[in-house]
C-alpha cells in the first residue's frame, strides 16, 4: 500500500516536474443534508463496547464537528448477547462493562436517533495469534525504506482463501501517525506482513542469503516499545478502508479515482461504518 | 434509411453497371504526383469538360470512363498550378500527370468562382482534413507539431484536456475513435502520457477525420476514424528534413529506390528532457530515466505499371524510470504490407497486410530479494482487401472486407528473479483472442450537377475463441454494490463462441441548392466490440483493452447529421453541421471500481445508453496573405446508466458545453510568418462533495450521488508563434526556418484537476492564508505560459 503510494508519489511527481501547480481556489458548491455518522469497533478482546456519533456538516463549514448526544445505542448478537451504550461524553457511546465478539457470531448495531432507526451488522472473523514479534537491522537504504532498526510479525494465515488485516503500530504507546496503520490481504498470494515464508529463529542466516522479512516501514531505536494490533477484519471492511483511503489520498493527478463514496454497512444512509474484528496484539522492545 | 430499399437500391445499381459497360466507352487513368518530389497527391481533381470527373485515391489513383470521343482533362490539386490535357478517347489510355507547387504568393489572392463552386461539392460532411503544412503552421506547446492536437481545434473535435492526446468526437468516448496509421490500428496515440502525440509531424502526408458520415469501409469503432498516412518518400532526390526542439530532436531521411518509380523515407524523433533530470535537487529525480522516441519507415517499389507495393512501419516507445526502482514503458509497434493491383483500367485493388501491437509494462524493484514486473498488451494481425471499380464519371463501386484477428493480454504480474518468486507468486490472467471480421459495399454516384450521393453496407462479426466466460448476478436486494460471481464456463482453445452480428447501414447525399451553396445529410449506424477500461479522465497506457463478451454486448451508436455548406467570393469557406447521436452499451465504471489487473472485470461494469446532440459552425478563409478560421461548437453529451446517478441521466464526464477556436495566420512577406491562435472551452463536469464528515481522525468527503453535478472553471488560452525562413537561393538546396511560439500567452491558470481535501503544513507555502486542519478545494494547473524554439531544416 504505502510503497505502492511512493511510487504514483514519485511518477506524478516527474510528470508534474515541467511546470505544474496547485493552489487553494474558492469554488460554490452544492450542499446536502446532514447526515448521522457512525463509528464502531468491537473486537475480540475483551473490552468496554464503543461507538462514535456524529452529524455530516457542508464542506466548507470549518467549524468543529457536530457530535451527537442522545441516541440509543445498542449491539446484539446471533448468540443472544444484548449490550447497550450510553452516552459519555462527545457523542462517545460505551457500555458498561466489557464484551468480547466470538468467531463466527454475527453483531447488529442498532441507533435510533430522531425517529430513524440505523442498524449495521458484521459476522466476527477468525485468525490466529501472532506467532512472534522481532527486530532487525537493514545495513543500506534499500531505495524504499532508510537503513535503521525495523520491526516485523510472524503469524499463520488461515488454510482458505479470504484474510483481510488491519495493523496498527504504535510506538512508545503512541500510534505511528503518519507510517501506523496498514492493510494486507491475501487476494494476490500471501499476508505479506505476516513473514510465513521467513525463518524467524534464524533471523541472521536468512539475512545473509539476502531475504529481508516484510518489517512495518518506519525505523525504531534500540529500547523503543513496539506494539502491533492485528485486526482480524471483513472483507467488506477491508474494502471500505482500501477505497475510503483512495479517495483521501487525492493529489490532483490523473491517477486519481473517480470521486465516490464508499461503500459501508450503515442503512438508512447513514454515513461512516460499524466494524467487527479479531483482534491480537504484540508487543517488543527494540534491542541493539 | 429502410433496409430493405438500401438493398434494392444496390442491386439496381449492380444492374446499371453492367448495363453501362455495354456502350462504347474507354477509361483514362493514371496516378497524380507532385514533381518537386513524386509524392503522390491523394483527394486531387481530375474534371473533364464534358463534366463530371473523378477524385485520386490514397494512392494517387484516378480513373474516368467516358464515351468515345474528344475530351479536356483538367488536373487540379489545392496549392498546385492545373495541368490541361487534351484526349482523343478511342482507346483505354494511363495519363500519369505531375503536378506543379505553386510558387508561394503573398499578393491578394483570389479564388475563381470555379474552383469555389467545386469547393462546396468536393467537401465531404462531416469530413475534416488537414494538410501537414497547415498543421505546421498553428503554434502548439513546446513548439512540438502535434496533429491530434492540432485537429481538436476544428468543430465537433474537443481535446480532452491540456496534457492529454486524447478527444472527444460527438460525445464519443476517447476509445471510440479508431486512429489509423497507414491502415494500421494505432491503440494508444500518447507519448509522454499524453503531453505529445505518437505521430512525427515530418513523416505524415495527410490526414482526415470522419466524424460522421463514416464510409463503410471503416468500421470497428464508434464515433470516428482519424485516418493518417506516412509520407512516401521523395522518389526524385535524396533529401531530408528536420529539427531541433525545446523537447524532441527529429530527423527525416528520404530518397528514390529507383528514380521515379520506388522511394523510402525513414523518420526518427528522440525526446531530452531527461537530459535536464540531472540538474533537479531531488536525487531520486536525477537519477530518473524520462523520454520518448519514435521511428517511421516507409518504402514503396512499383514492381510493374499495374502493381506497386508498399511497406511502412512505426515503432515508438516511452521510457520513465525512477533510478532502478521502478520503470514503466510502453509503446506500438505497426507494420503494413500493401499491395495495390490494377486489374483493368477500371478496377483497382489494394490488399493490406497489417499488423499492430501495443504493449505496457512496469517493474519494481523493493529490494534485491523482490523485483516484479507486470506486462499487458494487445495485438493484432489483420488481412483486408479493398477493390474499387470505376464505373463511369457518375458511378464508383467500392467493395472489400476484414478479418482481424485480436489478441489481449490483460496482465502478467511476474517476479523477476528466484528470491522473489518465492514472495510473489506469478499470477497470468486468462490472455483472451477473438476474430472480427467486416464485409462491405458502397457506391458513389452522382446524379447530376445538383445531386450526389454515397450509402452503402457494412456488415461486421465478433466471436470469442476459447476461455473463460464468467456469469455473475447483481444482488439487487442487498444493495450489494458488486455483483457477485456464479459461474465460469471454459472454451476450448480454438472453440468460437458469442458470436455477435452486426449491420451497418451508412449513406450520405449531398444537394446543390445553388452554385456555391450546398446542403447535405447522412447517417451512419456503427458497431464497437473492444474498448478500453479507463476510470480516470486521461487515456493512460494502463488501461487496457478488452473485447465484448458474454456479459459485455458490442456498442451501438446510430448518427444523423445535416450540413448546409457556402462559399463566398472573397475567399471564404463556411459551413454549418447539426447531428444527433444515439448511442447503446456505453460502459461506466460502478463507484470505487477495481479495474487494473482485475480477472473479474466485467464485474465492476456498468452498461447503458447515451445520446450527443450539438450544432457546429466553422468559416475559414483560406487565400490571400491573411488566412485562418473560426470554429464554434455547441454540444451536448449524455449518459443514463442503471447504477450511476440513481439510474437518472448525467451529463458525460467528457462534455464541454462550448467549444471555441481561432487561428489566424499573417504572411508578412516571403520569409516571415506569423500565427495567432485562442482556444475556448466550458470548463469539465466533476462530482463535488456535498459535505464533509469526521471519521477515523480526519475529514472525509461525501459526494454527490449525482454524477458530475459541477462545472470546474472554464479552459481558455492564447498562442502565438512566429516563423522565419531562411533567404531563398535558388543555387542552393539547404533550408532553414527558425519557429518562436509562446504557449498560454495570458498565463491563465487553467484547471488541470480540481479536488478536494483537509490543508495540511506544506500546503502553507503556497496558501499564505490557509489554515491547516481546515476543507478546502485545490486547483493543479499543468502549463502556464511556456517560450519554445525550435529550428527546422530541410536539403
Amino acid at each position: 500500500m504505502t510503497h505502492t503510494k511512493k511510487i504514483v508519489a514519485l511518477f506524478t511527481g516527474l510528470v508534474f516536474l515541467l511546470s505544474a501547480c496547485e493552489r487553494i481556489v474558492e469554488l460554490e458548491i452544492p450542499s446536502g443534508e446532514s447526515k448521522l455518522v457512525i463509528e464502531g469497533q468491537i473486537t475480540s478482546q475483551n473490552e468496554p463496547w464503543s461507538v462514535n456519533l456524529s452529524l455530516s456538516q457542508a464542506y466548507f463549514d470549518q467549524s468543529e464537528m457536530i457530535f451527537v448526544t442522545d441516541a440509543v445505542v445498542t449491539i446484539t448478537g446471533s448468540d443472544g448477547t444484548n449490550v447497550i451504550l450510553s452516552h459519555t461524553d462527545s457523542g462517545h457511546y460505551e457500555s458498561s462493562t466489557a464484551y468480547f465478539c466470538t468467531p463466527g457470531v454475527r453483531y447488529t448495531l442498532s441507533v435510533d436517533y430522531k425517529g430513524k432507526k440505523y442498524t449495521a451488522s458484521e459476522e466476527a472473523p477468525l485468525a490466529y495469534p501472532i506467532d512472534t514479534i522481532a527486530s532487525y537491522y537493514l545495513p543500506d537504504n534499500n531505495g524504499f525504506i532508510e537503513k535503521g532498526y525495523y520491526v516485523f510479525i510472524q503469524g499463520k494465515e488461515r488454510e482458505e482463501q479470504g484474510d483481510y488485516y488491519l495493523f496498527k503500530a504504535y510506538r512508545n504507546d503512541t500510534l505511528k501517525d503518519d507510517f501506523g496503520v496498514y492493510i494486507d490481504s491475501d487476494e494476490f498470494g500471501s499476508v505479506s506482513y505476516l513473514n510465513e515464508k521467513f525463518d524467524i529463529n534464524n533471523i541472521a542466516a536468512e539475512l545473509s542469503l539476502g531475504k529481508t522479512p516484510r518489517p512495518f516501514p518506519f525505523t525504531v531505536l534500540p529500547n523503543d516499545t513496539i506494539k502491533i494490533e492485528q485486526y482480524a477484519i471483513t472483507r467488506e471492511y477491508y474494502q471500505y478502508i482500501v477505497d475510503l483511503e483512495a479517495q483521501i489520498g487525492r493529489s490532483g493527478t490523473p491517477f486519481d479515482p473517480p470521486p465516490a463514496n464508499p461503500n459501508n454497512n450503515i442503512s438508512n444512509g447513514g454515513l461512516g461504518y460499524f466494524s467487527v474484528s479479531h483482534k491480537e496484539v504484540a508487543e517488543l522492545i527494540v534491542k541493539k | 434509411m429502410n433496409l430493405v430499399k438500401l438493398r434494392k437500391l444496390v442491386l439496381i445499381q449492380f444492374i446499371f453497371i453492367s448495363v453501362g459497360t455495354l456502350a462504347q466507352e474507354y477509361t483514362v487513368s493514371g496516378r497524380l504526383k507532385d514533381n518537386s518530389n513524386g509524392e503522390t497527391l491523394i483527394g486531387a481533381t481530375v474534371m473533364v469538360s464534358s463534366g463530371g470527373g473523378a477524385i485520386t485515391n490514397e494512392y494517387g489513383f484516378y480513373s474516368i470512363t467516358l464515351p468515345k470521343g474528344p475530351y479536356t482533362l483538367t488536373f487540379k490539386y489545392s496549392g498546385f498550378e492545373d495541368v490541361v490535357e487534351k484526349i482523343n478517347l478511342n482507346q483505354n489510355q494511363t495519363i500519369n500527370i505531375e503536378l506543379k507547387s505553386k510558387a508561394i504568393s503573398i499578393g491578394p489572392a483570389l479564388i475563381s468562382a470555379k474552383a469555389l463552386e467545386k469547393r462546396v461539392e468536393n467537401k465531404k460532411m462531416s469530413v475534416v482534413k488537414m494538410e501537414t503544412a497547415k498543421i505546421k503552421e498553428i503554434p502548439v506547446i513546446f513548439g512540438e507539431v502535434d496533429i491530434l492536437k492540432t485537429i481538436t481545434l476544428l468543430p465537433g473535435i474537443q481535446s480532452a484536456g491540456e496534457g492529454n492526446s486524447g478527444f472527444n468526437v460527438r460525445g464519443g468516448s476517447q476509445d471510440q475513435n479508431l486512429i489509423l496509421l497507414d491502415e494500421a490500428t494505432v491503440y494508444n496515440a500518447s507519448h509522454l502520457l499524453g503531453f505529445f502525440s505518437v505521430f512525427n509531424g515530418d513523416a505524415v502526408k495527410d490526414l482526415e477525420v470522419y466524424k460522421g458520415g463514416i464510409p463503410a469501409k471503416y468500421g470497428g469503432r464508434l464515433s470516428s476514424i482519424v485516418d493518417i498516412k506516412m509520407r512516401d518518400g521523395n522518389a526524385k532526390k535524396f533529401s531530408g528534413i528536420g529539427g531541433i526542439g525545446t523537447i524532441s530532436s527529429r530527423l527525416t531521411l528520404e530518397g528514390p529506390i529507383v528514380k521515379d518509380k520506388s522511394s523510402f523515407m525513414i523518420a526518427g524523433r528522440r525526446s531530452y528532457a531527461d537530459v535536464f533530470l540531472p540538474l533537479a535537487p531531488d536525487q531520486s529525480i536525477q537519477e530518473s530515466k524520462l523520454y520518448f522516441y519514435d521511428l517511421n519507415m516507409k518504402a514503396n517499389y512499383e514492381l510493374s505499371d499495374k502493381d506497386r507495393l508498399y511497406i511502412s512501419g512505426y515503432f515508438g516507445r516511452d521510457v520513465l524510470g525512477l533510478s532502478e526502482l521502478f520503470k514503466i514503458n510502453w509503446g506500438n509497434a505497426t507494420a503494413t504490407l500493401r499491395w495495390n493491383h490494377l486489374i483493368n483500367e477500371k478496377m483497382f485493388v489494394n490488399t493490406s497486410l497489417v499488423f499492430s501491437d501495443f504493449d505496457y509494462g512496469f517493474d519494481i524493484k523493493f529490494a534485491e530479494n523482490a523485483s516484479f514486473g507486470l506486462d499487458q498488451s494487445i495485438n493484432d494481425i489483420y488481412i483486408k482487401s479493398d477493390w474499387t471499380n470505376y464505373v463511369s464519371p457518375k458511378s464508383k463501386l467500392n467493395f472489400g472486407g476484414q478479418v482481424t484477428y485480436h489478441r489481449f493480454n490483460p496482465g502478467l504480474f511476474a517476479a523477476n528473479n528466484e528470491d522473489s518468486r518465492q514472495i510473489f507468486e506469478d499470477t497470468q490472467l486468462e490472455k483472451k483472442k477473438a476474430l472480427e471480421n467486416g464485409l462491405y459495399v458502397d457506391h458513389e454516384y452522382t446524379h447530376n450537377k445538383r445531386l450526389n450521393m454515397r450509402y452503402g453496407m457494412r456488415l461486421s462479426t465478433f466471436s470469442n475463441i476459447g476461455g473463460t466466460e464468467y456469469t455473475y448476478i447483481k444482488n439487487a436486494e442487498t444493495n450489494e454494490p458488486i455483483p457477485s460471481l456464479t459461474s465460469a464456463d471454459s472454451f476450448t482453445n480454438g472453440e468460437f463462441y458469442n458470436t455477435y452480428v452486426g449491420l451497418e447501414p451508412r449513406a450520405s447525399i449531398s444537394y446543390n441548392l445553388a452554385s456555391t451553396l450546398a446542403l447535405k445529410a447522412s447517417y451512419n449506424r456503427t458497431f464497437q466490440y473492444i474498448q478500453q477500461a479507463t476510470n480516470t479522465a486521461s487515456a493512460f497506457p494502463t488501461d487496457q483493452w478488452f473485447s465484448v463478451n458474454k456479459n459485455i454486448k458490442p456498442q451501438r451508436a446510430d448518427q444523423v447529421a445535416i450540413g448546409l455548406f457556402k462559399n463566398f467570393d472573397i475567399g471564404l469557406e463556411t459551413s454549418m453541421e447539426i447531428y444527433y447521436k444515439w448511442m447503446d452499451q456505453q460502459i461506466d465504471y460502478r463507484d470505487n471500481a477495481q479495474i487494473a489487473f482485475n480477472e473479474n472485470l466485467d464485474g465492476e461494469l456498468l452498461l447503458g445508453k447515451g445520446w450527443a446532440y450539438g450544432a457546429e459552425f466553422y468559416i475559414a478563409k483560406t487565400a490571400g496573405k491573411s488566412t485562418g478560421f473560426l470554429s464554434y461548437t455547441w454540444a451536448k453529451t449524455m449518459r443514463e446508466i442503471e447504477g450511476i446517478s440513481g439510474g437518472n441521466p448525467y451529463v458525460a464526464g467528457f462534455d464541454r458545453r462550448h467549444n471555441l477556436s481561432l487561428v489566424f495566420t499573417q504572411k508578412f512577406s516571403k520569409r516571415l510568418l506569423a500565427t495567432a491562435s485562442f482556444v475556448y472551452s466550458s470548463g469539465q463536469p466533476l462530482t463535488t462533495p456535498i459535505s464533509k464528515y469526521y471519521f477515523d481522525g480526519q475529514w472525509v468527503s461525501e459526494y454527490d450521488e449525482v454524477r458530475n453535478n459541477y462545472r470546474v472553471p472554464a479552459y481558455h488560452r492564447a498562442d502565438i508563434g512566429v516563423t522565419l525562413k531562411s533567404k531563398d537561393k535558388p543555387d542552393k538546396k539547404f533550408k532553414s526556418n527558425w519557429n518562436f511560439s509562446i504557449y498560454n500567452l495570458y498565463n491563465r491558470a487553467n484547471p488541470y484537476a480540481i479536488y478536494f481535501r483537509t490543508v495540511e503544513l506544506e500546503d502553507l507555502e503556497k496558501n499564505k492564508e490557509a489554515i491547516v486542519g481546515n476543507t478546502a478545494a485545490f486547483q493543479t494547473t499543468l502549463f502556464k505560459m511556456i517560450p519554445a524554439i525550435t529550428w527546422n531544416f530541410e536539403f
